[in-house]
């Protein structure tokens, strides 16, 4: 998507220019300068361009202001799948060198979880600005160090927590803080699936360098892999760290070959009552995955790109009218007719979000901006504490569940974000 | 009562809906008043739409128009000031809508005789039915007669830019849209051509699809009227239109033409 595209169609959703993008999603304010840095560019090195970085390499390459200029990874299919997107970049199978590499301006990681600690505090010591696949790490601490670390640093940090460039639930989240929808009074959160994960071995790979998904020292599983991308929408939503969460884990159906549960619970509480819960079964699909925000007045599925008010639905003419409104069109409303009876609107299948069809999963607005940061060296606000506390509810989630304890938010690793306030300055 | 509200440079757009009359309210109002302001006179309104439902309802037992046809013929009932007014204006629509307005047009065993038969004492301010099968029905009427209310509810708060919907069929339309002159409105088909502009005007629609719960008939002969296609009619007055709306939808090209000479009107054809 280029700069011309993106504008027209944030535009188009009524998102764009104005003070309510910036004011639920402030992050955006990464393409502030966007006019200004045409003709620079970000000199990107990929460590671990698996299947995930080849996916976040194949937005990278379309985008002008993109120099892949290296690769790093010691499992030669993928290096060899990289280079036919990106032939020029230099080649490492240790990424110490290639945070070495002077013609490196910033960083991607997307290698295995537990991983993440010693490239992200090495990529920060070595100068780079970073953008690091979710979860940020393997553990609380480990996260929080990596926190401390990226703010003494002066450099960008983003991580791969999408939703907060996803044109569905940017708009959704504004309608939430909007009130229109009245108060939030919950927040369920599932993603259901039928698979256990496991991917094929190629000849020369071991199960655990494909599969590191299902091994205990390598991921959280469901948590780390899946409910970080929910329970970010839940902060996001309620601008609240919710303080307690407890939770019950287990594998009940994928029984081979497998260390993570297969089928989890957890219930974070805020502090108003107010809950959030996350349910991950994988072995059913039925439900899929959606965000259900419960408010008072109604109720918003992001992933659907819907919402429903809980009496009768306002007039999508006049909806459309109001959304008209910041963008000066005269435009007509189409409801005129026989009488409306309520026997028409028995059932409620809601309004969408978005007119437009939605471009994506955002991931291409957040690479992009990402881009657009390191050549700025402007640190978006928000974006790293979002993503640090969507790591940290699902680390603290799976903790509940290997606990079976309700866990309270440690004080040691809370930062100055929202209503959590850190108790140690940042050395 | 649910709202949204949008401001823009000191203007707000604000737009309220719920669920009354057996059907949906929109009330749309484009002004510098505060949020508040705005909530109180949606509200203002929301209250009056329900005070007139409580009024003239007819399927609400407890309703003064309940009250009457229950006893009207049996004694002399006694009228509010505003329902006694409300009858004695749609009696005198029978004569100018040609006998294709009635508000006995439902009464029991198929009588076709009720408006002869309704004894309306003005000095007394009492009505008595002279035959048992008389029964009054106003719902022909009072979604106008509500967005007349309405429309000096937003006089009176000086509202001068606003739009209210009752149930699809009567839209009152009030000085301008934020970015236009007037208000345009289309039938759900989103065809430009078949749009109409209202100017401080209403917009009434009347027909019968699948969906009419209580279907209109021709009151001469009190068949239901089918294969008709919906006919809208621009007014000043928003119960002229509902008037109007309902007699012309049954009347033939002739009648319609004599009918338009007594109340003024402009037909519209959205299909």
């Amino acid at each position: 998507m280029n700069t011309i595209e993106r504008r027209q169609f944030l535009k188009s959703m009524g998102i764009a220019g104005g003070g309510v993008l910036l004011a639920s999603s402030p992050w955006f304010s990464a393409f502030a300068d966007e006019i200004k840095t045409v003709g620079s560019k970000a000199r990107i090195g990929i460590i671990g361009p698996g299947s995930r970085g080849q996916h976040l390499m194949s937005f990278l390459v379309k985008n002008p202001k993109v120099e892949i200029v290296a690769v790093c990874d010691v499992f030669q299919p993928s290096v060899d799948e990289a280079l036919k997107m990106t032939p020029k970049a230099k080649v490492y199978t240790d990424y110490k060198k290639l945070l070495e590499d002077k013609n490196v301006d910033a960083v991607v990681i997307a290698t295995p979880l537990h991983k993440h600690y010693h490239m992200v505090m090495d990529a920060f010591d070595a100068g780079k600005h970073v953008f690091c696949e979710k979860s940020i790490a393997y553990s609380m601490a480990e996260t929080h160090s990596i926190y401390q670390k990226y703010k003494a640093s002066n450099r960008v940090f983003f991580v791969g927590q999408q939703r907060l460039f996803d044109p569905r639930y940017i708009k959704a989240v504004e309608m939430v803080h909007s009130g229109e929808l009245g108060e939030i009074s919950g927040i369920r959160n599932f993603w259901h699936r039928n698979s256990d994960w496991r991917r094929e071995i190629p000849n020369n790979a071991t199960d655990k360098q494909i599969n590191w998904r299902l091994y205990k020292d390598c991921s959280r599983g469901i948590m780390t892999e899946l409910a970080c991308h929910q329970l970010q929408i839940g902060t996001w939503a309620m601008q609240e760290i919710p303080n307690k969460v407890m939770g019950h884990g287990a594998i009940t159906f994928w029984k081979e070959k497998r260390e993570v549960y297969d089928n989890a619970s957890c219930i974070y509480m805020f502090e108003n009552g107010v809950k959030m819960n996350f349910d991950s079964v994988l072995s059913n699909k039925f439900y899929g995955l959606e965000e259900q925000i419960l408010c008072s007045k109604g109720t918003i599925e992001p992933e659907k790109s819907k919402y429903y008010f809980e009496e009768i639905p306002a007039a999508p003419a006049f909806l459309q009218m109001i959304n008209d409104f910041e963008n000066a069109i005269f435009g007509t409303l189409p409801f005129a007719g026989t009488s409306w009876v309520p026997e028409t609107a028995n059932s409620n299948e809601g309004q969408y979000i978005l007119d437009e069809k939605s471009i994506g999963d955002g991931t291409s607005l957040m690479l992009a901006a990402f881009a657009e940061s390191v050549i700025s060296g402007k640190q978006p606000p928000k974006i790293a504490e979002e993503s640090y506390y969507a790591t940290q509810l699902s680390l603290l989630g799976h903790q509940a569940m290997e606990e079976e304890k309700m866990l309270v938010f440690p004080d040691k690793f809370k930062i100055d974000y929202l209503n959590h306030k850190s108790i140690g300055k940042i050395i | 009562m649910q709202y949204t509200h949008k401001s823009i440079n000191g203007s707000s757009l604000f737009y309220a809906w719920f669920q009354a009359m057996h059907t949906r309210i929109d009330v749309l109002m484009y002004a510098n008043h505060s949020e508040i302001i705005l909530i109180s006179i949606a509200k203002k309104i929301k209250i009056e739409i329900e005070r007139l439902e409580k009024l003239a309802n007819r399927f609400n037992q407890n309703s003064e128009l309940s009250q009457l046809n229950s006893n009207a013929f049996e004694k002399s009932m006694p009228l509010s000031n505003e329902l006694y007014q409300i009858i004695e204006e749609c009696i005198q629509y029978k004569d100018t809508t040609l006998g294709f307005f009635d508000i006995t047009v439902n009464s029991a065993n198929n009588f076709t005789e009720g408006i002869s038969n309704i004894n309306l004492d003005k000095v007394n301010q009492t009505i008595r039915f002279l035959h048992p099968d008389v029964q009054l029905d106003l719902s022909g009427f009072i979604k106008g007669y509500a967005l007349r209310e309405i429309k000096q509810i937003l006089l009176n708060a000086n509202i001068k830019d606003a739009l209210v919907n009752i149930g699809n069929s009567s839209v009152l339309a009030i000085g301008n849209h934020p970015h236009g002159k007037g208000w345009k409105i289309n039938s759900n088909q989103k065809d430009i051509s078949k749009e109409c502009e209202l100017h401080n005007q209403c917009l009434t629609t009347s027909g019968n699809t699948n969906n009419t719960k209580w279907p209109i008939q021709k009151p001469m002969t009190r068949k239901v009227i089918e294969n008709y296609p919906m006919l809208s009619v621009i007014t000043e007055d928003p119960a002229t239109g509902e008037v109007l709306s309902k007699a012309l939808y049954t009347a033939n090209k002739k009648e319609k033409l004599e009918i338009l000479n007594h109340l003024k009107g402009q037909i519209i054809h959205f299909n």
